[in-house]
């Protein structure tokens, strides 16, 4: 009897620290992915020019010019379906869909389509899928 | 100081290195050349929000840049 009651005890009590354990470790990843998110949005502003700086303060996106076409592309705060192109009234049109590989922050991940759609537009849309 | 910025899950990397020490640009130009190899984009940072791109043929390591900003290869989403 005394050494069920001792087995019961030492079972509850691991399953605490094991319990205590995930919380921990996801409260650490919780927090490396705020910094990394953090990190991210930094840099975008650093790499934005001015024009773009203030309508995505304002508004939570910002708008390219594609470095071969001369079209016109918004792009959305977010890492997925966040790149579509635009008609001369600002109407928004065709979904571009292309990222970054690898788990990347959404400040990282926009500027890279930034990047990519101001410079090797051509580049960025042979591998984009429409939307 | 110029820096390479490399785009990774932690919100990207900073390596800064001396321009001055043939050391640090030899190791810049391999850490380049590496990332280049896996398709990381190399970005010359032009400021403004301007970079510089250059094509595919021709990514070399420019050792006057002040910073460069390195894209992992793009995939359809």
């Amino acid at each position: 009897m005394m050494l069920t009651w001792l087995a019961l005890v030492l079972l509850v009590g691991l399953l605490c620290w094991v319990a205590r354990l995930s919380s921990i470790l996801a409260s650490n990843d919780e927090r490396q992915q705020q910094e990394a998110e953090a990190k991210g949005l930094a840099l975008l502003l650093e790499n934005l020019d001015p024009r773009q700086r203030e309508q995505y303060d304002r508004s939570g996106y910002f708008d390219v010019v594609g470095s071969e076409t001369g079209r016109r592309y918004r792009i959305c705060h977010g890492v997925s379906r966040n790149v579509s192109e635009l008609f001369d009234d600002n109407r928004l049109g065709a979904g571009r869909c292309f990222m970054p590989r690898g788990n990347l922050a959404a400040g990282d991940c926009m500027l890279a389509q930034k990047i990519m759609l101001e410079n090797c537009e051509e580049e960025a849309l042979r591998v984009a899928l429409r939307f | 100081m110029p820096r390479h910025i490399i785009m990774d899950p932690s919100g990207h990397s900073t390596i800064e290195f001396d321009a001055a020490s043939t050391t640090d640009l030899a190791e810049a130009e391999r850490r380049f050349n590496k990332l280049v190899a896996k398709g990381f984009i190399p970005a010359e940072a032009r400021g403004e929000g301007k970079h510089h791109v250059p094509d595919q043929s021709k990514r070399v390591f420019n050792p006057d840049a002040e910073e460069t900003i390195f894209v992992p290869a793009l995939k359809g989403g």
